[in-house]
């Protein structure tokens, strides 16, 4: 499974640099372009500046809760139309996590098939 | 001719000596059928014989009285019509005719005809010829029968009278006594010849003169006065009650003469009277006080002075001997030198007189009088004699007190300077006292006993850390214990009592564990009223709109059966677990943090766990894949553990889920197994039997038991090839059973396996694997489908779980 040739990349913002760091490392053997960032304000304004094919977060930030960032995203004409993939250890924030208006929600500990799959679905449908 | 002119006859019997006078031939003739007429209709036997005897003429009034027709008696001797025994009364009859004497009025006895006895008077004149010689008699005869018969009633009337034990006397109008029987005279004291012409009021007390008014002035209006009591005074002075009943005596005119007095000496039924309200007082007095000094002198102020001038009470100890209880005298220097007395000379236990003789045999003593020589016999020393004799007992009953035939002490009536002495009915009235004091002071005692028993009990319940209540129908709280009040947020038991039932369910919020409303019907001492055994639950409750303050109890409520036995009380124990839930829910919180911790970690290793396979993968490292590919089966152990315990805390805080929908029941068990076929190469999963059932359940919880309980029956059936599924339904229930032919679970588990925590746990064979806790989740999952589950199996010959879910009426109406 191959990127397009205008790709795009993913932007992935979690607390947990392990985690940043597998799914990076996962996803770039895939074949993505991957940005990481641990700040939650900061994967916002990532977005804004250059908006990413996929964003992937979790729902916890630290100081900074993932369903309010991803609010804003949606709120905002330039990045309204970013896929969204949450991850979180609460599977029952799921319902509110796609009222906040994600596109899909990945409970902890995931499969690592369904996460790429996840991944390819969104990345593939944007572009 | 009249009866009042006995002479008539004897004029005419005159009359014949001149019948020869020829110039008054007719005129005689005619006066001598006069006289006949006369004669034989005269209502008085008329008679004439002979000095020899012979009866001459005979009218028809002899004929009456005497039944002879006179054909029968003229001619005949006199004797005809006398009694042989009276024939002597004839010799001085004749004898005095002979010598021309008349008798008159004499009353004698003659024989009719038929032989019966009549009484009749005579008058017998002699009668003569011319020449004035006394040839024979005339008798005229009166039947005197019915007067004699009057004046015998008379005679018998008077002995009447005076052999009637009731004192009957007569008065004039002015109260003069004109008879008096012998009663009277037993009763008064007067004889008849010294009380005949004496005033009435001679009879009444002095206080009592104006009595004597009241009646006369009834009997002149010729009014009886009914019977009254009152009393009368004996010729000794002394006072004697009655009961009189005084009467007019009228005479032939109607005219009140005097007044008969009929009176009755009523002490005896007075004396009684008192005995019996004594014996009612006693009983009043015995009843109002539990305390036995109390009681023993209320009876001493009963009894003295009307039984007895000392009244003592000693009581039987537990060890047997006698111990001065009560001693009662007016005087109290007495009383001290009486006490004095018993102190220094005990009652001797082994004597056979006194108090210590009626407390060992339950009899009676009684002395009539007590002798100077009774004392010296009873004493043991001078010193004690003298202090008897210091106290001049008269005479003396000593009773026992008994209860339900047993001697529980000694009761001591004793009359001293009112000289008084006890007699046989004393007695009997003694020992009636002897045993209501008896059995009241027993009573006192047992109620005593219960009391402290009760109080001893109280301070044990009171001390315990569980509230206690004790329930009647009718949800009234009979009694609580001060960590029930406490526990309710009263300050007292008493605040609590006055509150009951109603006033809590207004002032609490009642949950189950839950945090359902509980109605009042489903509180566990309710349904314990409606039948169930014994209910035990876990309840929450807190006061309403103080959420925070909530607290949770372990309540037990067990029935209290009665003689038939229906439910007549409940107890109910609640013991607060508040401590133990706050415990467990921090218990909770951690499990639940510590598993979303844990889920972050697991995440990471897993997708490390995949570069890393996909890199040995690339380089063919095989042996490196096969340890990475059991580094994922743990961690896929770790992620469902992780979840079991989240499962659980959020069971406990009632944060599961359920989403319910109607399912196809064997659909969903197919499902499930074609799953776990998939992933087993060792068993052979074999399905029996279908339902067609459909059933309201959460289809990814039930389908986690059924893993659940699958995985369990691999897992414990190593040695085993197959797995047999069953399902079949009743007609209210879908079950499914899953049978392994593992190691199977001794019978001692089959409750507790699906505790939380619980291992099967063997000293001798391994433990069990696993947590334990996949089956308490199942289980409650089931539960909470309204369903059943449950185990059959033996150790070693495997074991069948069996999960049974209500039928949706849908299909029970098919």
């Amino acid at each position: 499974m191959k990127p397009p040739t205008d790709p795009g990349d993913i932007l992935i913002i979690d607390d947990d640099p392990d985690i940043l760091l597998m799914l990076q490392v996962l996803l770039q053997e895939e074949g993505y372009r991957v940005r990481i960032t641990e700040s939650g304000s900061q994967g916002e304004r990532l977005c804004q500046e250059d908006p990413p094919a996929l964003l992937i977060l979790d729902l916890l930030l630290s100081g900074e809760d993932g369903r309010h960032v991803v609010q804003r995203l949606k709120q905002s004409r330039q990045t309204r139309q970013i896929p969204v993939v949450m991850m979180s250890a609460h599977p029952s924030a799921e319902h509110s996590a796609r009222e906040a208006g994600v596109n899909a929600f990945l409970a902890k500990p995931f499969e690592i098939d369904q996460l790429l799959e996840v991944v390819h679905t969104l990345f593939h449908q944007e572009a | 001719m009249t009866p009042d002119s006995p002479h008539a006859p004897d004029r005419w019997l005159n009359w014949p000596k001149q019948l020869t006078d020829r110039f008054f031939h007719k005129r005689v003739e005619e006066e001598l059928g006069i006289y006949e007429a006369i004669i034989a209709s005269s209502d008085d036997a008329i008679i004439s014989k002979t000095l020899e005897g012979i009866i001459t003429s005979w009218n028809q009034a002899a004929e009456r009285l005497f039944g002879y027709s006179a054909q029968e008696a003229v001619g005949q001797p006199i004797m005809l019509i006398i009694p042989p025994e009276l024939y002597h009364e004839e010799d001085g009859i004749l004898c005095n005719l002979r010598q021309g004497r008349r008798i008159e009025h004499f009353e004698t006895t003659r024989v009719r005809k038929d032989g019966t006895r009549i009484a009749v008077s005579l008058s017998i004149s002699p009668v003569r010829d011319r020449s004035g010689t006394i040839i024979g008699a005339a008798k005229i005869a009166r039947d005197i029968t019915e007067r004699r018969r009057e004046i015998e009633e008379r005679v018998r009337l008077a002995a009447l009278v005076d052999s009637a034990d009731v004192s009957i006397f007569s008065k004039t109008r002015d109260g003069v006594i004109t008879s008096w029987n012998k009663a009277a005279e037993q009763m008064y004291g007067y004889a008849a010849q010294e009380i005949i012409g004496q005033p009435v009021t001679l009879l009444f007390p002095p206080d009592r003169q104006e009595e004597f008014l009241a009646i006369m002035e009834q009997i002149l209006r010729g009014e009886r006065v009914q019977l009254f009591e009152t009393v009368r005074r004996r010729k000794d002075g002394t006072l004697v009650p009655v009961s009189v009943l005084v009467s007019p005596i009228y005479d032939e005119q109607g005219q009140v003469i005097g007044a008969s007095d009929i009176a009755h000496d009523i002490t005896e039924r007075k004396r009684v009277e008192e005995q019996e309200s004594l014996l009612a007082e006693l009983s009043l007095g015995l009843v109002a006080t539990l305390d036995p000094p109390e009681m023993l002198n209320r009876v001493a102020s009963l009894l003295i002075p009307r039984l007895a001038d000392w009244f003592a009470v000693d009581l039987l100890n537990a060890a047997g001997s006698l111990e001065l209880c009560t001693l009662v005298h007016t005087d109290p220097e007495k009383v001290h030198w009486a006490r004095k007395q018993r102190a220094q000379f005990p009652p001797d236990r082994n004597v056979s007189s006194g108090i210590a003789q009626v407390a060992r045999t339950g009899q009676v003593q009684w002395y009539p009088d007590v002798p100077d020589d009774l004392l010296v016999a009873h004493v043991s020393s001078e010193e004690e004699l003298a202090l008897l004799r210091r106290m001049g007992y008269s005479s003396a009953i000593l009773a026992p007190l008994l209860a339900q035939g047993k001697t529980i002490g000694v009761m001591s009536l004793v009359f001293a300077e009112s000289g008084r002495t006890y007699d046989r009915r004393h007695l009997a009235l003694a020992e009636e006292v002897g045993r209501r004091v008896g059995l009241a002071l027993e009573h006192a005692q047992l109620h005593h006993d219960v009391q402290q028993s009760r109080d001893q009990l109280n301070i044990i319940l009171h001390g315990v850390a569980d509230g206690i209540l004790l329930y009647a129908p009718e949800n009234q709280i009979l009694y609580a214990n001060e960590t029930a009040a406490h526990m309710m947020g009263f300050s007292s038991v008493q605040q609590l009592l006055e509150a009951q039932q109603s006033h809590l369910l207004a002032k609490y919020d009642i949950l189950d564990e839950q945090g359902q409303p509980i109605p009042p019907t489903s509180l566990t001492h309710s349904r314990v009223f409606a039948g169930e055994r014994e209910v035990q639950m876990v309840m929450r409750y807190r006061e309403k709109g103080r959420e925070e303050a909530e607290r949770w109890s372990l309540v037990t409520s067990r029935p209290v059966m009665g003689l038939h036995g229906a439910v007549v009380l409940v107890v109910t124990i609640i013991h607060d677990i508040t401590e133990r839930m706050q415990v467990e829910q921090r218990k909770d919180a951690f499990i639940s943090m510590a598993s979303h911790e844990l889920k972050t970690p697991v995440t990471s290793l897993k997708g490390f766990t995949a570069i890393l396979q996909r890199r040995l993968s690339k380089q063919g490292d095989e042996q490196g894949l096969s340890y990475l590919a059991r580094m994922d089966a743990q961690l896929k152990k770790l992620t469902s553990l992780i979840s079991e315990l989240l499962d659980i805390s959020r069971m406990q805080s009632g944060q599961l889920p359920f989403r319910l929908e109607h399912c196809d029941f064997d659909a969903l068990i197919e499902e499930v197994v074609d799953t776990m076929q998939a992933a087993t190469t060792t068993h052979q999963i074999r399905m029996e039997g279908q339902t067609g059932a459909r059933v309201s359940a959460d289809p990814e919880r039930l389908t986690q038991v059924l893993l659940n309980v699958l995985t369990n029956a691999i897992k414990y059936s190593p040695e085993a090839q197959e797995i047999v599924i069953r399902r079949w339904f009743n007609h209210e229930q879908a079950v499914v059973s899953v049978q392994d032919f593992g190691i199977g679970i001794d019978q001692v588990h089959h409750e507790r396996i699906f505790e939380r925590f619980y291992q099967v746990g063997d000293t001798v064979e391994k433990t069990y694997p696993g947590l334990g806790i996949g089956l308490y989740i199942s289980h409650e999952i089931v539960t909470r489908h309204h369903g059943r589950m449950w185990v059959e199996s033996r150790k070693g010959e495997g074991s069948t779980f069996f999960i049974a879910l209500p039928l949706l009426a849908e299909r029970t109406s098919v």
